[in-house]
């Protein structure tokens, strides 16, 4: 059992030489010792030849000075031997077992051992990782004054088959110190947070470390060899229609020892190493990074670190524009290929690369060459390689139906990179673009970075929407001089952006959210409960609770026409997207038909309606009117669209409902609940068996309706309700009236009128509108082109003004 | 008693730790020095034809052809072979050259203490000569 205590007793000496004499005045030292004894040896050389009286005075302090160089030499080998222990090359030595604290943990704690919570907070590294969690200093402050339990580093048992970093030291703390846990939670830290925080912050310092070593095999094997090419041929044909790997690349921070992507450059490796039909085709969306991929095998194959099978192979990238460009016709085509790939046969060594090769087969099958037959004979060679690239649905569409020829290659499938595979991509990124603006990124801040580039960015694929994102929030940072991005600042930038609320409630919001119910009712009249469930699953959605894999919210409106249910949508849409321009909307009667999916997904010719309002107004109501009506596959449709918020398209394009509210609306169970109404029975309780009814009916099905996040029932008007209506459109009449010239004022004996006549049960209170217009508005018309009205005057209208004949109409 | 500490413990690594790390260090450059001049590539293909480039000849048989494809393919495989060659024995040169200042840095390694002083001495002693 080695303890902290004992592990760092060795580093001491070396650490405390550090006191006298940092790393930078001891580089410092031994430059400048070298250049004195390169010029010391060049004056002993000349004043001993020319046999001058002071060749020994130069000869002394050549001597003195090759003296103090050797010495810093020696001191330079004996802190490396410490300053680097721990960090063995990844080449060479991945069965030796390391254990034993770094030099950083000693450097950290040595200061301090009677409390390893206390020196680790205040080392350089602490601090920057506690920072970088979106702790504050006087956050951290507090707790170190403080009472707490202290850990002398006597106490820290060491693992025996690890090295004890900086990472280990955060791991120990937050599981054997529970007040520096508790510190944490009381933050708003948790415990992985923290680890991924020093993972970054000490990660990358290793890695910088490892750099610096120039000796280790690592570093070594970064050169190509001189003598590979010599072994193997040339293909000339092939150079002259080559492009640099590096101009496909989407980005070079993805390293090789990425766990992520080491684990498919084996694989691809093995695939080449197969005795025959060795190629590889890689499948994943655009922007995964799949040349990437292929950039990562051959920096391998370069620096000799590959699988010995594939080693001293040549990666070229077919630069198919420039090829199509050159070659024509079928004939001229068909010769440049055959001699390109016969050379590259004969070289021995080549691996040709073909982006995206079901566009390169469709080009050529343009001029008549018909690319999966020539290529078979090549595909089949010992002697020759390809990778080919593509995305899931170009294969599934175009390769997966040639047979033989998709069966020449062995898959290999990259799937969209997870959020945290996301979130360590961006932090190398990270660092350069806090160089580049002068900001400083959290680790919270970055987790949001991702997790809103998922949720809220519609347009593009991980991890590029990410790294854009992270681009765009620094250069807010910047003009706004933020230096510190939270995980608040960034869901600013995001709500900035898309107009979607996203990331913590603001007080604001928090004010709407909470008085929701008053903010709809100003706009739809009665329905309190229908009004108050809408609420209610709102601020759940808006809480968090809910999942982010769905739309923001999703709601089936139940009730006879004119009764509100698209007033709600119009409200949700004004409160939730800023206007109803943002209310889409789509009459499902018109999607009934066998052509009905077809007409909202697209064909593969021409593009979807959903499709296209989804992509043109990825934040919006989306309001689905007559629900019941669409086809039962539109059904289906939905049951994907509500369970997971998105869609693929005809063309296989993904499309994204997540950051829409979905509104179906249908007059199933309507008469029902006119009945449940006349005979003045509660609704609430009835809302469950008119849903059974429903689904008795077969109007929908289980499965669809419970995908919803509420059923809301919406009930016929009372009277007094439909006054407040009759009120409404009538307030918009004077509005209409007021600008020709006109003052209106109308009895309450007309209204009492139109509110008996504009209602039905069946209609709600669409009749209304016809009632006002054939009272109401034709009366005022007559006024004005009879004279009797002139502008600037009031008209008044009460009951004595319509005659018997008049009010009959309406009737 | 901070700086006696640091010797002490420096001069017990520079006899013990240090030719460890040494000999680890020297192995790396063994190996990239193997990596570099692709010592087995060129041994494994020593024979072979130079950038391969050979006369694949007709499909009716020539005598004429036949010597002349021999010839041609001959020579690739001596020119080939001449700088492949010379290739392997700089190689092997670097190999042996580094394996000899190995032993010399291992064995002014053991002196390299006394060194400083006697260097640093005699300078001193030579400014006053």
């Amino acid at each position: 059992m080695i303890t902290l205590a004992d592990s760092i007793k060795d580093f001491a000496p070396a650490i405390a030489l550090t006191k006298i004499l940092s790393r930078k005045s001891m580089k410092r030292l031994r430059i400048t010792f070298a250049v004195l004894l390169l010029i010391g040896v060049g004056a002993t050389v000349t004043t001993s030849l020319l046999l001058l009286p002071y060749a020994s005075i130069v000869a002394g302090v050549t001597l003195i000075v090759f003296g103090l160089w050797l010495e810093q030499m020696l001191i330079h080998s004996y802190h490396n031997s410490f300053f680097y222990r721990g960090l063995n090359s990844i080449l060479g030595l991945q069965d030796k077992t390391i254990s034993g604290a770094t030099y950083d943990v000693a450097a950290a704690v040595l200061k301090h051992t009677d409390d390893v919570t206390f020196a680790f907070c205040t080392s350089p590294f602490g601090r920057a990782a506690l920072m970088r969690a979106a702790l504050t200093e006087d956050a951290v402050d507090v707790f170190l004054r403080g009472p707490r339990q202290q850990l002398t580093t006597a106490m820290v048992v060491l693992p025996e088959k690890e090295i004890f970093s900086l990472i280990g030291l955060g791991k120990y703390l937050i599981t054997h110190d529970q007040s520096f846990k508790a510190m944490l939670q009381q933050n708003g830290v948790s415990d992985e947070t923290l680890l991924r925080t020093l993972r970054w912050v000490v990660g990358s310092y290793h890695q910088e470390k490892r750099r610096e070593r120039w000796w280790s095999r690592d570093n070594l094997s970064r050169t190509t060899g001189l003598g590979q090419e010599w072994a193997y041929g040339t293909a000339y044909m092939l150079e002259r229609f080559a492009r640099d790997l590096r101009s496909s690349v989407v980005f070079s921070t993805m390293t090789t020892d990425a766990a992520f992507i080491k684990e498919k450059v084996e694989e691809i490796e093995t695939n080449l190493s197969r005795s025959k039909s060795a190629n590889v085709l890689i499948i994943g969306e655009p922007g995964v990074g799949k040349m990437d991929l292929v950039m990562a095998v051959e920096t391998r194959l370069l620096n000799g670190t590959g699988l010995s099978a594939v080693s001293g192979k040549r990666v070229v990238l077919l630069d198919t524009n420039r090829l199509f460009a050159v070659n024509k016709d079928k004939q001229s085509l068909e010769v440049t290929l055959l001699r390109m790939l016969d050379e590259a046969v004969h070289a021995g060594n080549i691996i040709i690369v073909i982006e995206n090769i079901s566009t390169f087969i469709r080009e050529a099958e343009a001029l008549g060459v018909f690319v999966p037959e020539l290529l078979d004979q090549y595909l089949a060679s010992p002697w020759l390689h390809f990778i080919g690239t593509d995305t899931p649905s170009a294969y599934h569409t175009y390769l997966e139906p040639l047979g033989a020829f998709a069966r020449r290659f062995a898959e290999v499938l990259i799937d969209t990179p997870d959020l945290y595979a996301t979130t360590r991509v961006l932090q190398g990124i990270a660092l350069t673009t806090e160089m580049k603006q002068g900001v400083l990124f959290t680790y919270p801040g970055l987790e949001a970075i991702t997790k809103a580039a998922d949720r809220y960015i519609v347009e593009g694929v991980m991890p590029d929407k990410a790294i854009e994102l992270l681009v765009d929030v620094a250069t807010k940072a910047q003009q706004g001089g933020t230096v510190f991005i939270t995980e608040d600042f960034v869901y600013h930038v995001v709500s900035d952006k898309t107009g979607v609320p996203a990331g913590p409630i603001g007080a604001e919001e928090r004010d709407l959210l909470l008085n929701l119910e008053d903010r709809l009712h100003k706009q739809v009249i009665g329905q309190p409960r229908a009004l108050d469930a809408i609420a209610r699953t709102m601020r759940r959605a808006r809480a968090g609770i809910q999942s982010a894999d769905k739309p923001i919210g999703s709601f089936l409106f139940l009730g006879p026409t004119g009764v509100g249910k698209t007033e709600t949508a119009k409200a949700l849409a004004n409160i939730f997207f800023g206007g109803e321009h943002n209310l889409a909307r789509l009459d499902m009667s018109e999607f009934s038909g066998s052509d009905a999916l077809v007409r909202l997904i697209g064909d593969g010719e021409s593009s979807g309606t959903l499709a296209d309002m989804l992509r043109e107004h990825p934040y919006c109501v989306l309001l689905l009117d007559e629900f019941e009506k669409a086809a039962r596959p539109v059904h289906d449709l939905f049951l994907q669209i509500l369970d997971e918020g998105n869609f693929n398209d005809a063309r296989g394009a993904r499309v994204n409902a997540r950051n829409c509210i979905i509104i179906a609306t249908s007059n199933a169970g309507s008469q029902l609940i006119i009945k449940t109404v006349a005979q003045r029975q509660e609704l609430t309780h009835l809302t469950q068996s008119i849903i059974d009814n429903i689904i008795h009916d077969g109007v929908f099905r289980p499965e669809l309706i419970n995908r919803f996040d509420s059923t809301i029932v919406f009930e016929p008007l009372t009277i007094g309700e439909q006054s407040q209506v009759a009120s409404i459109m009538l307030g918009s009449l004077y509005n209409r009236i007021k600008e020709r010239g006109y003052e209106l004022t109308i009895g309450k004996d007309v209204v009492d009128i139109l509110v008996e006549k504009g209602y039905s049960a069946e209609f709600g209170a669409r009749p209304m509108q016809r009632a006002i217009q054939d009272l109401i508005e034709e009366k005022v018309a007559q006024k004005i082109i009879s004279g009797s009205a002139t502008r600037g005057s009031t008209i008044s209208l009460s009951k004595n003004d319509f005659s018997e004949e008049e009010l009959a109409v309406v009737l | 008693m901070v700086f006696l500490t640091i010797i002490q413990h420096y001069l017990l690594w520079h006899y013990t730790h240090a030719y460890a790390e040494m000999f680890h260090v020297f192995k790396n450059f063994l190996w990239f020095l193997g990596h570099f001049f692709s010592l087995r590539t060129l041994t494994l293909s020593l024979f072979t034809p130079f950038k391969r480039i050979t006369d694949e000849g007709g499909r009716a048989w020539n005598f004429e052809d036949f010597v002349g494809r021999i010839v041609i393919n001959l020579i690739s495989r001596i020119i080939g072979a001449l700088l492949r060659g010379t290739l392997l024995v700089i190689g092997l040169i670097s190999l042996l050259a580094t394996t000899v200042l190995g032993g010399v840095i291992y064995a002014l390694w053991f002196i390299a203490p006394v060194l400083i002083i006697v260097s640093i001495t005699t300078g001193i002693v030579y400014l006053f000569i």
